[in-house]
């Protein structure tokens, strides 16, 4: 990597000039804004909120959920009033480490219980999204990218289409299935060595742009491969996620450039007997993000590393006839991380106060957004009218 | 400044050559092998612009062969359809001329959601992409796929939805800053009652809003109708139309003089799209250096050329998901500005794709088969390998650098097989060959 | 291409150094021969892993092509399916290798292995390793065909004499070696090959021992083969267990094996593929034999050994639904064992803890259909495990025929309590349906219509989509016009609700077909699959050649030769059954339609 590094060095000042593609800015160690991380991890399908994050203290929790309320002893307490679910052992534990911010009744005005819809809305900012909208991590990404051409600002890692808030005006997010989505393959033996030749020489034009964006293509495939081949120090959980967040943080150790990652995991949209399939999600989100957390710990870079986990809405206080539960609006997200300023946000939900069955958003998610863009990344947030929760710092 | 006019060319002495005939054939068509170029030599300018022009024969079978895919309500299986008659070749420029509308007139089944209507609307565009472009547009806005994917049934009296009316001029008919935001919004009016029913095109005469409408200052109780044909009369969209073909046939950016010329050739030619581009592949201007590789080639047409060049024999589904990877899902564009093309076409998930499609279809991976003998000949050595590679492959030439690179690497291989593999995925994969 | 001459030119080579190192004068003492009714398999080591027998090989390659099965094969969709992969026809290809013989190859076989022919695998020097054993009608044709072969070999390779004498000779036998990978051996009428030396050795040391067992000493290999009458066309063991043994003394192959073995434990397994195929896969040896009557097919394996696939095994005490009469549309049927119940309420002791939440959701999702009413606990346990599927091309309403039709699939199930089950699941029905209506309106799609009718006083629920514009097609869709239906303690279920109706009908009239044993099995019409093909020919033709690259008239050959292949075959039964305690019977009969009668396009 050093070798690498010195090499663009030395051959820089030529490059600087021909290739806007290199980044040369990136070296240097410590947490500085120029290098944190953001990563999303998406549930969807609706999280049930009230069973996220129990406000155990509340008769009419008990009363709306009768076959569904856990048992307040089975809580990790995270204050007097509220547990997180049984299955987030390891978020727990993150946030008695004071890593997890929790923050309460995230939503938006007149929420939309079309997955959809919703999901839209989360995903560009905006209440009233467009065919032309841009997705709010896309526009982090064109940030990135400007300030450090060549790099993979952002990551796609899934099997499902772009998320809608990948995109960007200028950078495209590349979707990466998995450690071996991103090789260059179909080669023979001797092809590298003449298609490096190919790069060199005076250039100007579309060809120069070319040469740029081929140059930088086979690096970034080259360290990917590198990056992901190396072992890991933690044992991941042997899920989808667990695989998927493990390739997050081999990229991040192994400094890869993309500082913007969507990971998803589906199935939050449990509306009959929900109690044991949510138990199995929960439990599927908080191992991985723990094994992830240690492994970040491990390599040094937990510093530089923020993780939200949120979900399109919350869903309705009271249980239905299914033992399930359906579409609703506001609902408690995490935001994990080192760098983060854990503890507890927000108006906790007060379930006498529903509105017509929800509990309604006592918090912009565009100012959970603001604090992660404009504190966080250092760019520009999507939204002025909502102020940045204090949660970095 | 030379050749910078659509007067006719006369080549000079050795100038229909090589680079001025595959030139040609990739911008009038999906590009041409070793001996379709030498052909096209051998018959001369005259004779190869006639057939470029006039040869218009699918296979029928091929062709009507949508007819059965259509019900199985798969979106790639018709991308890979299409493919399938752009690679053979029957038809290129006809082709070549459906994939321009499909991009201008950008129409995605993302939103349609019904591959008959995709269907019907490339075959629209294929019957009149050659024709009267008036039309052509009068029949795109009432395809119902159109009328679909821009709200058509949405727009009724009282309320109109100005989606369609809104392209037609920003991008379908005149560009930006030849209207005014009345104008869309009177012309929504006129086209108000426009929708379909079932799969077909219907008038519902009661949500048509009869009132008076002024349209670029003229006023009358317009109907659908008359607003396209007020945009037809724009002065404007000749313009915008011939800087499209000019775009596409020649190259970007040429300046308000040549589009002015191609415009008016345009009316001239009564509006007919394939006189027009009879004109301009005939042109100075098309053959010269200005023209010459001068925009980085979408992925369809990359792969298209690609595999002609090689003399492969692929799997049409193949060839569509490759161009999917690349950044060109056909029936699928990103909005309705199309595809935005140049450089946008590249980024690093691209620029893998293209690397690794167009290595793995010169070696023979997968269901691709190349023809070598028929592609390049049989050099007996690797030099002559190389040499072959880049008299098909690079047809412009190449500087001294990139023809030692890849002669080079040909004559580090074992076999004259190995040598020709080597030098023709160098070639495909290098930036150069990007350029169309 | 010179690398690949080296190895054949070793093979030439090889002998003749042999004969330079060896003394060429062999004492010839006379060898007794081995009996004609001996059967080979006592020429196998006992060591053997699989061995494949021919006893009837002989009597068929008498009639060669002029068997009317094997007319079928050859002039049939196989020959033309071969045809289109190879450039010619079987009888073609045969017949150039008789002008490349000089003499008609058949015959010469059928002479060869008079006696018998037979094929042992085993282990040899921790390779794979075979012996091919022949039998011929008398010593005369054997040493004739060799010093053909041989005089061919030596013109091939320019090797004039290579072959004139034997090599070596091995317990009474001539052997000779073609380079390191084959040796031949000829003792009387019995000719061996093999690629292994001590396992050529081992099979001329038993030719010589008239009594010696071979193979028949192991009692596995006595059991399998003890109930066998007459003598088939193929007969195959296979010893599994010690396969498993050796793979797993041999490191790598021992976890894939492990897996493979363990698999047709797993109720995942046997939910799958059934009870009889899945306990079949755990057998320690199979024991199969393939024969040919006439214009049929028959092959019957035997799984020795196979546990019962307990807790999802066939219990007969539980009620088979009533089977429909044949019927000139019907593409085939299946008779199924599934105990979903079982596998409901006793998941936690059967599956793996990482499956829960999938039942979990299963379970939920299913049981939003049933009104509240719990599915694996209320509705599973009142359908009985046996089911019956027929797959039959439905009549569609005037204007809705679909542009692809697809056959249509009717279930009968019997219930347990149809009091309260039928009820309930006709109203899931209802339910489901609305479900998809919900999501087909968020799509914009038209929703299906239900409707009520009365059928021989029984009622039947069915849903369609409205009739297309004349504009629109008949989309893929129309294929989907569902009905159901409860007659007496029967559920109906199908694609269509035309084939509940012609049940309702049938059953209400009180006859049913006899087909009532308790044995899984799956028929399948090739008729009628072949009209399928038909049907549906444009399409299938358009997409073999976007998706395989092939030219219309290439993607044509191709589709019509499927469906000739598919023709061929008249009917086709597989069936699984548990004859005895430790045995799973597998069997598969295939009935050809012959060639003439069938329509040569």
């Amino acid at each position: 990597m050093l070798a690498n590094r010195r090499q663009i060095l030395i051959g820089g000042a030529r490059l600087a000039a021909l290739a806007p593609f290199y980044s040369l800015a990136s070296a240097g160690g410590g947490s500085t804004r120029g290098d944190r991380v953001l990563v999303v991890l998406q549930l969807t399908g609706g999280n049930d909120g009230l069973n996220t994050v129990v406000p155990h203290r509340q008769d009419e929790y008990f009363l709306l959920r009768p076959s569904l309320s856990l048992a307040r002893g089975s809580l990790h307490a995270i204050d007097d009033e509220h547990g997180l679910h049984p299955e987030l052992r390891g978020i727990a534990e993150l946030f008695n480490e004071g890593d997890v911010a929790v923050v309460h009744g995230v939503g938006y005005p007149n929420p939309d219980r079309s997955h959809f819809r919703s999901m839209e809305i989360w995903h560009t900012a905006d209440l009233d999204p467009t065919p032309d909208s841009t997705g709010w991590m896309g526009r982090l990404a064109d940030g990135v990218a400007r300030r450090a051409p060549g790099e993979m600002a952002a990551l796609h890692i899934g099997d499902e289409g772009l998320p809608l808030a990948l995109a960007g005006e200028d950078y495209f997010t590349p979707t990466v299935r998995d450690a071996d989505g991103f090789r260059l393959a179909g080669g023979v033996a001797s092809l590298p060595g003449v298609r490096t030749r190919l790069l060199e020489g005076p250039a100007k034009g579309d060809v120069a742009f070319l040469r740029d964006a081929a140059r930088s293509t086979y690096r970034a495939a080259a360290r990917m491969e590198a990056m992901t081949a190396a072992r890991t120090a933690i044992d991941y959980p042997g899920t989808e996620l667990g695989r998927r967040l493990r390739l997050v943080a081999r990229l991040i150790a192994g400094s890869f450039g993309t500082r913007v990652f969507h990971v998803a995991l589906d199935g939050f949209d449990t509306h009959a007997k929900q109690r044991l399939v949510h138990a199995e999600l929960l439990s599927t989100v908080s191992d991985a993000l723990s094994a992830f957390q240690r492994d970040l710990d491990a390599t040094g870079a937990a510093d530089r590393v923020a993780t939200l986990v949120f979900s399109e809405f919350g869903r309705r206080a009271r249980e239905n006839g299914s033992a399930g539960t359906d579409h609703g609006a506001g609902a408690p997200l995490f935001v994990v991380g080192r760098g983060v300023r854990g503890g507890v946000y927000g108006t906790p939900p007060d379930l006498r106060r529903l509105e017509e069955g929800d509990v309604p958003a006592t918090t912009d998610f565009r100012s959970v957004y603001a604090a992660l863009e404009r504190d966080w990344m250092d760019l520009a947030a999507s939204s002025a009218a909502h102020d940045p929760l204090p949660l970095i710092g | 400044m030379k050749g910078r006019s659509l007067k006719a060319w006369r080549p000079g002495r050795g100038e229909w050559n090589r680079g001025a005939a595959a030139h040609l054939l990739r911008r009038a068509g999906f590009g041409a092998s070793r001996e379709e170029v030498e052909r096209a030599l051998e018959a001369g300018l005259e004779a190869t612009i006639d057939d470029v022009l006039s040869r218009d024969e699918h296979d029928p079978a091929l062709l009507g062969g949508a007819r059965h895919l259509v019900a199985a309500g798969n979106i790639e299986q018709l991308a890979a359809w299409w493919m399938a008659l752009i690679l053979g070749g029957g038809a290129p420029l006809r082709e070549r001329v459906t994939l321009l509308w499909h991009d201008h007139f950008a129409t995605s089944d993302a939103k349609v959601d019904d591959v008959r209507l995709m269907y019907r609307q490339n075959q629209l565009l294929r019957e009149h992409g050659l024709g009267d472009f008036r039309q052509l547009l009068h029949e795109v806005a009432r395809d119902p796929a159109m009328l679909l994917w821009l709200d058509g049934n949405e727009n009724k009296r009282g309320h109109p939805n100005e989606n369609f009316a809104r392209e037609v001029m920003e991008l379908f008919g005149l560009g930006i800053g030849n209207y005014t935001e009345r104008d869309v919004q009177e012309a929504a009016r006129a086209l108000t009652g426009w929708g379909t029913k079932g799969r077909a095109f219907h008038y519902r005469p009661a949500e048509h809003d009869d009132g008076t409408k002024t349209i670029f200052g003229q006023t009358g109780d317009f109907g659908g109708e008359e607003a396209i044909d007020l945009v037809l009369a724009h002065p404007a969209c000749a313009r915008r139309i011939a800087a499209r073909l000019l775009e596409e046939l020649v190259a970007p950016d040429l300046g308000e003089a040549a589009i002015e010329e191609a415009a008016r050739a345009l009316v001239d030619f009564d509006w007919n799209i394939a006189r027009t581009i009879e004109a301009i592949v005939r042109s100075e201007l098309f053959f010269s250096d200005r023209a010459r590789r001068s925009r980085i080639a979408g992925p369809v047409e990359l792969v298209a050329a690609s595999v002609r060049a090689l003399e492969a024999s692929v799997a049409p589904a193949d060839a569509a998901r490759a161009t999917a990877e690349m950044g060109q899902a056909l029936f699928r564009p990103p909005s309705v500005k199309g595809w935005d093309g140049g450089r946008d076409w590249i980024n690093a998930g691209t620029w893998l794709a293209r690397h690794n499609h167009l290595a793995r279809l010169a070696a023979a991976k997968g269901d691709a088969r190349p023809d070598f003998a028929r592609a390049f000949g049989t050099p007996d050595a690797a030099r002559s390998a190389a040499d072959a590679v880049l008299t098909v492959l690079a047809p412009d030439g190449c500087n001294d650098g990139y023809r030692d690179a890849v002669v080079e690497a040909a004559e580090s291989c074992a076999s004259t097989e190995a040598a020709l593999v080597l030098a023709a995925q160098a070639v495909l994969t290098s930036p150069e060959y990007q350029l169309t | 291409m010179l690398d690949r001459m080296l190895p054949l030119g070793a093979l030439v080579l090889l002998p003749f150094t042999a004969r330079l190192l060896e003394p060429p004068a062999l004492a010839q003492e006379a060898a007794p021969p081995v009996p004609a009714q001996r059967p080979l398999a006592t020429l196998l080591p006992e060591r053997t892993l699989v061995a494949i027998e021919a006893p009837g090989l002989a009597a068929l390659l008498d009639e060669g092509l002029e068997h009317p099965l094997m007319h079928a094969l050859a002039e049939g969709g196989p020959g033309q399916l071969f045809a289109a992969e190879t450039g010619s026809t079987p009888a073609e290809m045969l017949a150039a290798a008789d002008a490349y013989l000089g003499q008609p190859l058949l015959p010469v076989l059928a002479e060869l292995s008079r006696n018998g022919a037979a094929l042992g695998l085993g282990l040899g020097g921790g390779e794979l390793s075979w012996a091919l054993l022949l039998h011929a009608a008398d010593e005369g044709i054997l040493r004739a065909s060799l010093e053909d072969a041989f005089g061919r070999l030596e013109q091939q390779f320019d090797a004039p004499g290579a072959f004139d004498k034997p090599h070596r000779r091995v317990a009474g036998a001539d052997v000779w070696g073609l380079g390191d990978d084959v040796q031949l051996a000829a003792r009387g009428a019995l000719f061996v090959a093999s690629n292994h030396e001590a396992t050529l050795e081992d099979v001329l040391d038993l030719a010589a021992q008239p009594d010696a067992k071979g193979l028949t000493a192991r009692e596995s290999y006595r059991d399998a083969f003890a109930h066998t009458a007459s003598a088939p066309l193929l007969r195959a063991w296979v010893d599994v267990e010690r396969m498993e043994m050796l793979a797993e003394l041999t490191g790598g192959g021992g976890n894939a094996m492990k897996k493979l073995r363990a698999f047709p434990r797993t109720p995942e397994a046997q939910l799958l593929l059934g009870p009889g195929v899945a306990s079949l896969g755990t057998a320690d040896v199979f024991a199969a034999e393939v024969d040919v009557r006439g214009m049929r097919l028959d092959l019957r394996v035997s799984g020795i050994g196979a546990e019962e696939a307990e807790p999802l095994a066939v219990d007969a005490k539980r009620a088979l639904p009533p089977a429909l009469r044949p019927h000139d549309d019907d593409c085939g049927s299946l008779l199924a064992y599934r105990d979903f119940a079982a596998a409901f309420t006793r998941r936690a002791e059967l599956f793996d803890a990482d499956r829960m939440p999938g039942f979990a959701k299963a379970e939920a999702d299913l049981s939003l259909f049933f009104g509240g009413a719990d599915f694996a606990e209320d509705v599973l346990p009142g359908i009985s495990p046996w089911m019956r599927v027929i797959a039959r091309r439905p009549a569609y309403d005037a204007g809705t025929v679909p542009e692809i039709p697809l056959p249509g699939a009717l279930a009968l199930l019997k219930l347990e309590d149809a009091d309260t089950m039928g009820p309930r699941l006709m109203s899931a029905f209802q339910t489901f349906i609305g479900a998809i209506n919900l999501d087909r309106a968020q799509k914009g799609e038209a929703s299906f219509l239900l409707a009520l009718e009365a059928v021989e006083g029984v009622q039947v629920t069915g849903a369609h989509l409205p009739k297309p514009g004349p504009e629109d097609g008949v989309d893929a869709e129309y294929n989907l016009a569902p009905g159901c239906a409860v007659v007496g303690d029967t559920l109906l279920l199908a694609t269509h609700v035309s084939l509940v109706r012609d049940a309702v009908r049938e059953l209400s009239a009180g006859a049913t077909a006899s087909d009532s044993d308790p044995v899984e099995h799956l028929t399948l019409d090739g008729a009628a699959l072949a009209r399928l093909i038909e049907d549906n020919r444009s399409l299938l033709v358009m997409q073999n050649a976007l998706e395989e690259g092939n030219s219309m008239e290439a993607a044509e050959a191709e589709i019509e030769a499927l469906r000739m292949l598919v023709a061929t075959v008249t009917n086709a039964r597989m069936a699984a059954s548990r004859p005895q305690p430790d045995r799973t019977l597998f069997e598969l009969s295939l009935d050809l339609a012959p060639v003439d009668a069938e329509d040569q396009r």
